[in-house]
Formats: structure tokens, C-alpha cells, sequence
């Protein structure tokens, strides 16, 4: 062993080691010179070679400390302040209440999963050290982990997961996605086999069981009791890192939990994660989230706005990574309950009247990525016949309008049929210039569209009275289940998704054994099925999708995407010094 | 005096009753239902009918809303505004923690205003029709007219992220408090410093600070002593009315600067149809703005000796 790092039980700052170092021998010197004063010369000369050599000892020790230091921790810690939208700030830390991704990223910090979703889209087991499904796929046997604890110092076992799958059913929980994907519907119970393995039973096939266990947060059950309803303001879990503070509506904080014993696949290295801390600061305006990097205010970006991208992507001083995301993209359901939208040739005339090449490269210099189906091709199960479904063709529009018996008004320019013109209304939240694009684009043809950007709640009021032509509606999920929500007919109900209205006996059946079939190839069959028979009857209206920019100092290091653009590691995640 | 301050404070509450009962009802006349917004992410098939029902019912939704706000006002009395629906805890935790930060910025705010805005109406009033005179009006025109966020967003750029001399993100340091006090009391300053120099230099043509001066006072004494003091009750008017206004200019300044506070929370509320938490902050700056008014009345009286509330 290096006597040098013995001497100053490995503490990693340089100048503290040699300060350490000094005091240890000027402590030695003095004993020297105590112990000299009642000998005679004799001892003198052999105290005086102690000390010289005493002295050669510590001028090795400080010449050889940062070496041997960086060899056993390297300069990997330091503090990673995070800035992303405000609007992403979450109502609850539990990820087992609130359905936002943001939610189950902040809860990764503190709380390891059961099963690891990898970067390259691979279920690992994590703290699940296995898992087993019965042949009619109704029961999930879990086999734990036996050496972790949370953070509390309770143990994690079967009954710490018991508890936490039987919170996230119960209703009073008011989970308001978390339980779907783990299958409240066909949920029957949980029971404990032994300490390290629970059973899961269902009544039916669940085949989102691992995607909702990869980003269910399993809390410590004592402190769930313990803090009540404030407990996702104190969450405690297995995990690399400790809330320490929430200010709401400015920032979150996490620490470094030094006794944790992390590995892959979770992280590359094994141990402790490097970082010492990680904030995340909420920041309202857009023109700020742009510039606050540059400022050195934080070192780390999430959602930096596509306007600025090019200042930091040529900038040496900075690294932009882009995260892309699965589901549905940017796109507009049409409603099919009314005309003249329930005239699938009219629908199918919009899908040929606009270019999403041409709309991403003049609205956002080609940053954004291109959707040509129901979902973007990031998905599971991605369906890439949708990309040649409908090439632009502005003459191919006019011969179905044509055919649909939409005739030209030429003093208006805008077709009518028995008197009423073509006139539509698009519904959005938000990028407002892909309503205007798409206008110029159908104006072209004879359509007249009318944008109109409402706040949430009237989105969803008039989503549920059919009060639109083109609504905004993005889903996101890893899995391809989405599509289940948004176009299986039944799903038209308060608090459902299926807002086109369109009814297919084909589809819904196909949608509905996605639901029940356990086998992964079977499953994406039929979801591509869906795919081409959303796209063949023109039901929606694919656009663009803005992929997650990351933006950071070159200092940060280590930083490593999920397998869908919201979702990084943190543990590997260091600060250049 | 102490009277008078009692009838005003009970003067507040059938003002606090029907700022109540106004928000109440433009909330619930708003589109959108907050179970549904509540379980928004949820997907079909898990969100039954059912299951919103029993949530309504959870959360009082259900019944008739003169019942409902009958409960507000009576749990309200009690100190009890409340269960954030979205939040899921109390309102009166989630109000308090951000109204001190909504009081922190619009004090801060003020001593900005008064700050920039009196020594300019002072300099103005005193240098009447001079360099300096066009100088104050001309900051006082730049105050009054200068959108909040777009002079938020303007200092950001200009002195957080070119200069680096001040955050851009306020955060929890006491630095980050500098920025979004001076955007929010420049607009006031520019008022104050207007209203002080018409004042100040009405006063100063009066005949008893020409006896004053008759009297050998020196002009110090004169303006510290005798023009300042009656000059500055209309001004103490009108910084009880920016200090309410500033209560509600706090929302775009703590947007721009990403701060905590009410304006940020009521806006979530509303977006969330959270009505519990926006009836909650809104009767607490309904209630300060009454509050602070009562305060520059009594002020009045201190100022000015001939001032008495019977």
C-alpha cells in the first residue's frame, strides 16, 4: 500500500492532502525536538536523521499523492446545476402519483428501479436481480436483491415492493399513469413468496410490466408513513442521491449519498455517483433558458430552445446533444365525426397539400425531426411504410377535393360544397407557426384554416364535446401503447384520448390484443397493423417533433441518453475541474 | 385612531367576501374540469367515469357550488383554505411559503421605486426646468412606458448574461433579488418621481417656505425641513397603491426571473383549475392590498399633524 495515502486516509482535495501532510510533520518534528531535549548529542544526530528522513518521506508522499489519488478517485465530483423549463417543474415528486416524465427522471436520482431500462432499450435486472412470467403471462415472479438498503437504513425486500405496488393500486393514491402501466386493470394482487421474491398476479396479460417497473420509484414504506401526504416533498429511496431541498417554483437539490454501491447496468462505474450534487433550477421565459449556460449561471441545460441551438453547437466551449422521443410527435387528430372531415378523400387531400421536410427546414432550420405516421420513427415498433404514404402533392389534394365534390368559389378562392366553404379550425397548445405553415399550404389547395392556441383546459373541454377539425394531441411513452389510447374507439370518453372519434371494427380489434398478447413480435405485428390502418384512412395529421436538446459546459462530463430523449444517467455525470 | 383602525379592518371582510365570491365564480365559469386536468396523462380505460366521480366526490366537486363556497368561506374563517387538488396539500402551506416570497420581491421593489424615484423628483423639483429636470422626466417617461418583462428580459441580457455582474436565475441568493426589484420598481419610480416634483415644486413657491427663507433658514432647512415632509404626503398615497399594484406586477417579474411567489402559483392554479389555491392567494392579496392601504392612512396622520381619524 502507498504509505502516502495511508497517511492521509484518502481525502481527495490536493491542497488539503499536502496541508495534512505539513501539519502531520511539523507534529512529528516537535516530538522530535520534545524528545531530544533531555538525551544527549547522541540522540541528537539520530532524532536529526529521523527528521531528515521524515522530511524526504513527506516530500515523496506530496510529489506522489495526486497521482496515486487520481488513480484510486479521479477529479470526477463536483456540482451539476441543471436549468430546464419551468413548466416542467412537477405537482408532486412521487412518480408514483404524477405522470410526467420529468417526475420519474428526478425520482431516478433517489430511487433505483426494479428493472433497468438501458440506453440501448434492453430491460436489465437492477434491483430485481431476475424476473419470470408464467406461460399465460399472468404472473411476474421477482426475485430481489438482497444487499440493499434505503436511505433510511430500512431494508429493502418483498415487503418494502409490496408495499409500494399495493400504494400505486390503491385508488386513494390518485396515480394517475403509473398504475396503468403496471396494469391496475387486470391487477389482482401482489404477494410476498419469501423476503427476496414477490408474485405479481394479473387476470389478463400485461405487456407494459417491465416499461412501468423501469420507472417505478420503490420508496421506503417507513418513510412513506413517516412523512404522509408531505412524503414527496422527503422522498426516500435506494438511490445515488438524497433530496436535500424543494423550493417550489425556483429549485429541487439532490446530494451524493457516499455509502452507495451502484454498478452496471445502472452506471460504468462501481460505487458512489461522482457528482456531489445535482440542482435543477426551473426557469420560466424561453429567451432566458437560452442564454442562462452562457452566463455560467449552471453548467447543464435540459430543453434548450431550437432558436439558439446554433450559438452553442458552434461554440467549442459548449457540447449540444439532441435526445429523440418516442410517441406521437407533433400531430393533429382530425375529427371524423363531422364534416367535412368525415370524408376520408378530404383528409387524405390535406396529408398530400403540405411537405414536413419543407416545414422543418423553413420554421426551424432543419433542428426538428420529421413525422410522417402516428408515431415518430423513435418508437418500438415503428411502422416505416408511413414515410412514403403521402408524398407532397398539391395536385393530388385538388383531384380528391375535386372528387369529394368540393368545387373552387373562384371570387373567395376557398372550395365550398352545398354552400358551406372549406374552412377548418386547428386547435394547439403551442407552435402556433406550424398552424400559419399548414394554412399557407391548404389555402394552396382551396382550404381555408383557421389557428386557434387555447390554454390546457379548453383543449380538453373541447376535445371532449368534438368542438374542433385538427387537435393537438402528443402522447409519449417508450412503449408503443400510445397508440392503443388514441385510437381505440372506446378510448371516447371524459378522460380518455381517442378524441378523432373515428370508429374501425379492424383497428380496435388489432388495438385491443395489443392489450392481452404477452409476445413482443406479436405485439409490434399488430402494432404496425395499426399504423397502416391510421394511415390509410387519413386520421391524423403528422408534422414535426422536437427532439430534447441538451446543452452543456465543456466541463461536464460523463453524460450519457436514455433510450428516449427525457431520459439521461446521472450517476456517471462528473465536473471537469 | 384605534377605532378607526378597527372599522377598517372590519371593513375588510365584506370586501374579502366578495373578492371571494367574484373569483369563485369566474373560476367555475372558466372551461375545463379539474378532475379530468388531474388525471390528464392518465390513459383510456384506467380514467373510467366512475373513477372521475369518485374523485369529484372526494374533492367536494360534486356538490352544488353555493354549498361549495359556503364551505370555503366557513373552513376560510377557520384558518383552513383548503386542499390543493393539484398539489395535494394544504393551500395554506402552499400560499404562505409563496407570498413571502411575493412580499420579499415587492418590498424589495419598492425600496427600488423609492430609491430611483425620489431623489429624481427631489433633483427635478429643485433644478426645475434644467438638464437635470429633462433628465429625471425622461426616466420617469422610460419607467412609465417600458413593458415589466420586456425591461426584465432586457436586464437579463444586458447585465446577467453580457456583464455577469448579477444572476439571471434569482435562485435563493440574496443577489438574485437585485434584478427583479429594480425591474419591478422602475415603473413605479417613474410615477414617483413625476408626482414628487410636481409636489415638491408646488410647495416650494408656497408662502411659509418663503417665510422660512424670510426667517434666514437656510435653503437645506427649508427643503429637509419644511417642503420635503408636506411634499411627500400625496407621494405616500401613491406608494400605497404601487406597493398593491407591485403585489400583482410580481407575476410577470417572477416569470421572467424564475421566482417563486403567488403570481407564479395563481397562474398554475388557473391553468390547473386549481381553484382552491387561486381562491386562497387571491383573498390573501386582496387582503394585503386593503391592509397596506389602512397602513398609508395611518401614515397620513404621522406625516402630516393636521391629519385626525375621528
Amino acid at each position: 500500500m502507498n504509505p502516502c495515502r495511508k497517511a492521509h486516509g484518502g481525502n481527495r482535495n490536493d491542497g488539503r492532502i499536502s496541508y495534512r501532510i505539513k501539519e502531520k510533520f511539523a507534529e512529528l518534528s516537535y516530538a522530535a525536538r520534545d524528545a531530544v531535549r533531555p538525551e544527549g548529542s547522541g540522540s541528537m544526530k539520530r532524532m536529526r536523521r529521523l527528521v531528515i528522513c521524515l522530511a524526504v518521506l513527506a516530500v515523496i508522499c506530496s510529489l506522489a499523492a495526486p497521482a496515486s489519488l487520481q488513480a484510486q478517485s479521479p477529479a470526477r465530483r463536483g456540482n451539476l446545476v441543471m436549468a430546464t423549463r419551468g413548466s416542467a417543474e412537477p405537482a408532486s415528486m412521487d412518480g408514483q402519483v404524477d405522470p410526467y416524465a420529468m417526475t420519474w427522471l428526478l425520482n431516478s436520482f433517489v430511487a433505483d428501479p426494479l428493472v433497468m431500462l438501458t440506453a440501448a432499450g434492453e430491460y436489465k435486472p437492477w434491483l430485481a436481480s431476475g424476473w419470470s412470467i408464467s406461460p399465460n403471462g399472468q404472473i411476474w415472479t421477482l426475485r430481489l436483491r438482497r444487499d440493499v438498503k434505503f436511505q433510511d437504513g430500512t431494508p429493502f425486500n418483498a415487503e418494502a415492493v409490496k408495499f409500494n405496488i399495493e400504494r400505486v393500486m390503491n385508488p386513494e393514491t390518485r396515480s394517475a399513469l403509473m398504475a396503468n402501466y403496471l396494469g391496475v386493470k387486470n391487477y389482482q394482487k401482489v404477494e410476498v413468496v419469501n423476503d427476496s421474491t414477490v408474485k405479481l398476479y394479473y387476470g389478463a396479460p400485461v405487456p407494459t410490466v417491465l416499461w412501468g417497473l423501469s420507472i417505478f420509484p420503490i420508496w421506503s414504506p417507513a418513510a412513506v408513513r413517516k412523512f404522509g401526504r408531505d412524503f414527496h416533498q422527503n422522498l426516500v429511496g435506494t438511490g445515488a442521491f438524497k433530496m436535500a431541498q424543494w423550493v417550489k417554483g425556483s429549485h429541487v437539490r439532490f446530494t451524493r449519498v457516499p455509502t452507495y454501491s451502484g454498478g452496471p447496468p445502472a452506471q460504468e462505474h462501481t460505487g458512489a455517483a461522482y457528482l456531489d450534487s445535482v440542482t435543477i433550477k426551473w426557469v420560466g421565459e424561453d429567451a432566458v433558458l437560452g442564454e442562462v449556460l452562457r452566463s455560467g449561471e449552471v453548467n447543464f441545460v435540459m430543453e434548450l430552445p431550437a432558436q439558439v441551438l446554433g450559438s452553442y453547437k458552434n461554440n467549442p466551449e459548449f457540447q449540444v446533444v439532441a435526445g429523440y422521443q418516442p410517441g406521437a410527435g407533433l400531430q393533429f387528430v382530425m375529427n371524423t365525426s363531422r364534416p367535412p372531415l368525415d370524408d376520408v378523400r378530404v383528409r387524405r387531400a390535406l396529408r398530400y397539400a403540405y411537405d414536413q421536410d419543407r416545414m422543418n427546414q423553413s420554421l426551424y432550420d432543419g433542428n426538428y425531426v420529421v413525422v410522417k405516421g402516428p408515431v415518430t420513427k423513435y418508437t418500438r415498433c415503428y411502422w416505416k411504410g408511413a414515410e412514403e404514404a403521402y408524398r407532397f402533392d398539391p395536385e393530388r389534394s385538388k383531384t380528391l377535393l375535386e372528387e369529394a365534390g368540393w368545387r373552387v368559389n373562384t371570387r373567395t378562392g376557398i372550395r365550398e360544397k352545398d354552400g358551406r366553404p372549406a374552412s377548418i379550425t386547428i386547435v394547439m397548445l403551442h407552435h402556433k407557426e406550424i398552424g400559419e405553415y399548414l394554412g399557407t399550404q391548404f389555402r394552396n389547395i382551396g382550404v381555408e384554416l383557421r389557428v386557434e392556441v387555447v390554454p390546457g383546459p379548453v383543449q380538453l373541454q373541447r376535445a371532449a364535446a368534438g368542438q374542433f377539425d385538427l387537435m393537438y394531441e402528443r402522447l409519449r411513452s417508450f412503449e408503443p401503447d400510445d397508440l392503443y389510447s388514441m385510437w381505440y374507439s372506446q378510448n371516447n370518453f371524459p378522460g380518455g384520448w381517442a378524441w378523432s372519434r373515428f370508429q374501425d371494427a379492424t383497428l380496435d380489434q388489432t388495438l385491443q390484443r395489443t392489450q392481452f398478447t404477452a409476445d413482443p413480435r406479436e405485439r409490434c405485428r399488430l402494432f404496425t397493423d395499426a399504423q397502416r390502418m391510421i394511415t390509410e384512412q387519413a386520421v391524423q395529421m403528422p408534422t414535426l417533433d422536437n427532439p430534447i436538446y441538451y446543452a452543456m459546459h465543456k466541463s461536464v462530463k460523463g453524460f450519457k441518453l436514455g433510450a428516449f430523449g427525457a431520459w439521461f444517467f446521472v450517476k456517471d455525470m462528473y465536473v471537469e475541474r | 385612531m384605534i377605532k378607526y383602525i378597527g372599522q377598517r379592518i372590519s371593513a375588510l371582510i365584506p370586501v374579502l367576501l366578495l373578492v371571494s365570491a367574484t373569483v369563485f365564480a369566474i373560476l367555475h365559469a372558466l372551461p375545463g374540469d379539474p378532475v379530468q386536468l388531474m388525471l390528464a396523462g392518465a390513459e383510456a380505460g384506467l380514467v373510467t367515469p366512475e373513477r372521475m366521480d369518485e374523485l369529484r366526490r372526494s374533492l367536494g366537486l360534486d356538490r352544488p357550488l353555493y354549498e361549495q363556497f359556503t364551505r370555503f368561506i366557513v373552513n376560510a374563517l377557520r384558518g383552513d383554505l383548503g386542499q390543493s387538488i393539484r398539489f395535494q396539500s394544504p393551500v395554506s402551506e402552499l400560499v404562505g411559503e409563496a407570498a413571502l416570497h411575493t412580499f420579499e420581491l415587492s418590498l424589495a421593489g419598492l425600496a427600488a421605486a423609492l430609491l430611483i424615484g425620489l431623489p429624481l423628483g427631489i433633483v427635478a423639483a429643485l433644478r426645475e426646468n434644467t438638464w437635470a429636470d429633462t433628465l429625471s422626466t425622461f426616466v420617469a417617461l422610460l419607467g412609465v412606458s417600458m413593458p415589466l418583462f420586456w425591461l426584465g428580459q432586457l436586464l437579463i441580457m444586458v447585465v446577467a448574461i453580457n456583464l455577469r455582474w448579477l444572476p439571471a436565475i434569482s435562485g435563493d441568493q440574496a443577489k438574485g433579488l437585485i434584478l427583479p426589484a429594480v425591474t419591478l420598481g422602475f415603473v413605479s419610480a417613474g410615477l414617483i418621481s413625476r408626482l414628487m416634483r410636481a409636489s415638491l415644486s408646488e410647495i416650494l413657491h408656497d408662502d411659509f417656505i418663503r417665510t422660512a427663507r424670510a426667517k434666514g433658514a437656510s435653503e437645506r432647512a427649508v427643503v429637509l425641513r419644511h417642503a420635503l415632509r408636506n411634499a411627500f404626503i400625496p407621494v405616500l398615497t401613491v406608494v400605497g397603491l404601487q406597493f398593491g399594484g407591485m403585489l400583482s406586477g410580481a407575476v410577470v417579474t417572477e416569470t421572467v426571473f424564475s421566482r417563486p411567489g403567488l403570481g407564479t402559483l395563481i397562474v398554475k392554479g388557473i391553468l390547473w383549475h386549481d381553484y382552491p389555491i387561486v381562491q386562497g392567494a387571491v383573498l390573501l392579496l386582496a387582503a394585503s392590498y386593503v391592509l397596506v392601504n389602512l397602513c398609508v392612512d395611518v401614515m397620513y396622520a404621522w406625516v402630516d399633524p393636521r391629519v385626525h381619524y375621528a
